[in-house]
């Protein structure tokens, strides 16, 4: 952790990142995230610091697999705080995140959500696809993200927002489902716009993903991931092929022995939904990867 | 439309090329029509390592020989060999698929049942040479016996010249060499002569080529698309004297969609009043080739505006249905606490004393877009070809019914084409729009009752000038005079016609985009559609615009 700071942040934030943990010290019992993939974007990253150590929650914005929960995650891991992910949907309402009601050994008693827990224990909480809920839903959050720093809780009181608590959220914009998220909501974050990922971005991450992969399996890969990007910028295909998650899977299914084109077709190629789209990508992956091709050209 | 091999085809050498922003020259297919895949590649490649302009023109200049077909094969035999090695470092497939293209070239041409005509030809120089290349990506012997088919050969290998001057210097001094007559030359079989052009058209006027369908890419439209026969004729423009037969202005639409004693009844009903002695017409779309290829062209050149839009509109549709539901509250063990439920726990009946919320998706609705069709919209035929096209396919793709019909006036026939019917599951048709005659909306309006399903909600998206007219005129109750069907009487019509479909739960907008001057053209809409109108200007208005309509329509 110390190294990736290091190499992540600039002295002067990382002086007061160990002054703001040392200050805020986590005793608690749950575990506190351990990121599997490190965040690279330096400039991203440090802003993000700044902006928490400001007091300030983030809304991270961008496609999918721009590495926003990553983030999310490695900015948890890096403040020393737990994490508690709230998942939000078209169904999402107040009671799912503040807490509900339910019967307990014969009374009513109140259990309480994500949100609440995470606002009294001075943690990270992130609201995943924070535009897909309702804006009635999230309008119980406005005293928790501004100056107030207060909930209010029918039949349970008022509780004060933790000093070390932070909430951020992640956002896609324009995919199904996902609706413009309410002005006085958005403007009680800062907002940071996470950029696709560049060829050498592409390059760190499968390294990190995947330590063992060569170099000229990891250029293969760029290459064609870069390319189904491209092919979905001109309108050719949609979006679904170009896929990290699934590029990442597929890797990692080679890794346990399953042909190289029947593993990134399951990863990238058959996630398009209509069968001209996938002949498309298909064609695409077909410039890189054939069925005859082996294992070794990705892990000598 | 472009088919899906042609479409793939395209893709297959953008890939390569790493670049959407042209319109391929050459594309190749095997002899099946499948796209060829490594071929293509190496088009893509060669646009992406030499100036393709100057490699476009150069080919073209082949242009003025009587062998430009056989100068043109040979020139991507050798970019083939020039291109390969460069190529091969960017894409690690591209060997195998270089097997594969060798194997199906040598396995077409042994299985093809081919006439005497084209065994001739395959006999040729090119089939020759290209047949030798296959051998040699497979490693076998290449049987080339005669000795200047080998020389022709070596000399087609070209290395890997990043130069694209020294690339086109070196193929052109191949090909001027083995095709050009000097009296010094050993020739093959027989005389090629370059011809000055005007010789070169008589020539092939008097002595017409067949070619023969092989996978080296072949050269597309000028635009990159097929060539159709745009600008014939066709049944455009029908002109009939005054008092002429309405029966044969029937029959000049297409077939009739209803049989003739429900047309006679609907008409009985519909034209009145103002209306009558006026006719109406349901057709079938006809053949109309020239409009259709004409708007088909139109929608390649600019496919991929449209098709951004249809996908934008059919994700804002889908998200609107998704996001739009009714809450449902059933009983649940956690959620809201009911009271009126709190016996069961007492009881230790059930544990359900909450109520949790489901919703479902509303889409009770049905869509026609209704085109005018006058001549009017003769100038922009194609580009409301492409709107319509833009719209249904989007609404399509979001799950809503879809239908739609065009309009015009004919001799006091008011017809009503179907370009798409609710059941059909493309819309093609609709690029059998075409435009001629008048536009009697009023009368139109009131035509489209019949074809709107009962017992669901409909949306009528008109897609209109705002400009109606006809050449026959309205006849009012009680006046023994005729006042012509134009200008701001035909204008209080056709928003009469607005009004009885509204009377009828019908709602209706108009998407208007005209020629007309901007002031006029919305001061009519609005009388004729109220407020429920909208002004496309370009592609993206119609996923962002014509989205809100229905975002609007599935909230009400």
């Amino acid at each position: 952790m110390e190294e990736w700071l290091e190499a992540t942040l600039g002295a002067e934030l990382r002086r007061d990142l160990a002054s703001w943990r040392n200050e805020y010290p986590w005793t608690g019992t749950r575990a506190l995230p351990s990121p599997v993939y490190r965040y690279h974007g330096r400039e991203i990253f440090e802003a993000a610091v700044a902006a928490l150590l400001a007091g300030e929650h983030l809304l991270l914005v961008g496609p999918k697999a721009t590495g926003k929960n990553v983030l999310a995650e490695n900015l948890a891991a890096a403040f020393g705080r737990p994490m508690f992910n709230v998942s939000l949907h078209i169904n999402t309402d107040a009671a799912y995140l503040i807490g509900t009601d339910t019967f307990r050994a014969g009374e009513v008693q109140f259990r309480p959500g994500p949100v609440y827990e995470s606002a009294a224990v001075g943690g990270f909480c992130v609201f995943d696809e924070i535009n897909m809920a309702r804006n009635e839903a999230l309008a119980v959050l406005h005293s928790l993200l501004d100056h107030r720093r207060l909930l209010e809780v029918p039949g349970s009181g008022q509780l004060a927002v933790h000093p070390a608590a932070r909430f951020l959220a992640t956002m896609n914009e324009g995919y199904a489902g996902t609706r413009e998220l309410n002005e006085a909501l958005a403007s009680r974050f800062l907002v940071l716009r996470l950029p696709p990922f560049d060829e050498t971005g592409l390059a760190a991450l499968l390294g990190d993903a995947l330590p063992q992969l060569s170099n000229e399996g990891r250029e293969v890969l760029v290459a064609l991931f870069l390319a189904l990007t491209e092919k979905s910028r001109a309108g050719e295909i949609s979006s679904r092929a170009v896929d990290l998650r699934g590029l990442l899977a597929a890797v990692r299914l080679i890794a346990r022995g399953v042909a190289p084109w029947r593993a990134l077709t399951m990863g990238l190629i058959d996630k398009c939904i209509e069968a001209e789209e996938r002949e498309l990508a298909g064609d695409v992956l077909a410039l890189y990867v054939t069925q005859e091709t082996s294992a070794q050209l990705f892990f000598a | 439309m472009r088919s899906r091999n042609r479409r793939r085809a395209e893709n297959q050498v953008w890939t390569a090329a790493g670049a959407y922003d042209f319109a391929p020259a050459f594309l190749a297919f095997h002899v099946d029509g499948t796209p060829d895949a490594y071929l293509n590649a190496i088009v893509g490649f060669t646009h992406r390592f030499y100036d393709a302009a100057a490699l476009r023109d150069y080919l073209a200049s082949l242009g003025s020989s009587l062998l430009v077909d056989t100068f043109t094969d040979l020139c991507w035999l050798a970019l083939e060999s020039a291109v390969y090695p460069q190529a091969v470092r960017c894409s690690p497939a591209l060997p195998q698929l270089r097997e594969a293209h060798a194997r199906r070239y040598l396995c077409d041409l042994r299985a093809v049942d081919v006439s005497l005509q084209q065994r001739m030809l395959q006999a040729g120089v090119v089939q020759t040479l290209k047949t030798a290349r296959c051998r040699e990506v497979l490693g076998e012997p290449l049987r080339l016996y005669h000795p200047w088919d080998r020389r022709l050969y070596a000399a087609l290998s070209l290395p890997p010249e990043r130069d694209t001057a020294l690339l086109i210097r070196r193929m052109d001094e191949v090909l001027r060499h083995y095709f050009v007559f000097r009296w010094t030359n050993h020739l093959r079989q027989a005389m090629h002569i370059a011809l000055p052009a005007w010789l070169h058209a008589v020539l092939r006027r008097l002595l017409p080529v067949r070619r023969v369908q092989d996978d080296t890419p072949r050269r597309t439209g000028g635009s990159g698309t097929d060539v159709g026969t745009a600008g014939a004729e066709g049944q455009r423009g029908l002109r009939l004297r005054a008092g002429g037969d309405w029966r044969r202005v029937l029959a000049s639409f297409g077939a009739p969609y209803f049989p003739e004693g429900q047309r006679a009844r609907f008409e009985e009903e519909i034209c009145v009043g103002a209306h009558q002695r006026t006719h109406i017409f349901y057709a079938r779309a006809g053949a109309g080739q020239a409009a259709r290829a004409l708007n088909t062209s139109f929608y390649q050149a600019h496919r991929a505006v449209y098709r951004t839009a249809a996908r934008k509109l059919a994700a804002q549709v889908r998200n609107t249905l998704a996001v739009w539901r009714q809450p449902l509250l059933v009983p649940a063990r956690t959620g809201r606490f009911t009271s009126a439920w709190a016996w069961r726990g007492a009881c230790e009946l059930d544990g359900r004393l909450f109520a949790s919320s489901e919703e479902r998706p509303r889409s009770d609705f049905d869509v026609t877009l209704l085109l005018d069709a006058s001549a009017s919209r003769e100038s922009q035929q194609a580009l409301i070809a492409a709107q319509a096209y833009t719209l249904a396919e989007g609404l399509m793709r979001a799950g809503l019914r879809v239908q739609v019909w065009s309009f015009a006036s004919v001799e006091r026939v008011t017809a009503l084409t179907v370009l798409k019917a609710f059941g059909a599951r493309q819309a093609d048709g609709i690029f059998a729009y075409e435009a001629r005659g008048w536009n009697r909306d009023g009368l139109a309006l009131r035509a489209l009752r019949p074809l709107l399903p009962a017992g669901r909600r409909q949306l009528v998206l008109c897609l209109t000038d705002a400009h109606p007219g006809d050449a026959f005129g309205l006849l009012p109750e009680g006046r023994t005079l005729a006042q012509a069907y134009m200008g701001k009487a035909a204008v209080r019509d056709a928003a009469a016609g607005c009004r009885a479909l509204r009377r009828a739960g019908v709602r209706i907008v108009g998407l208007v985009n005209s020629v007309f001057p901007e002031e006029a053209t919305q001061e009519a809409a609005r009388e004729i559609f109220g407020t429920a109108f909208l002004c496309l200007r370009s592609p993206q208005d119609i996923a962002r615009r014509a989205g809100a309509v229905i975002e609007r329509e599935l909230r009400r």
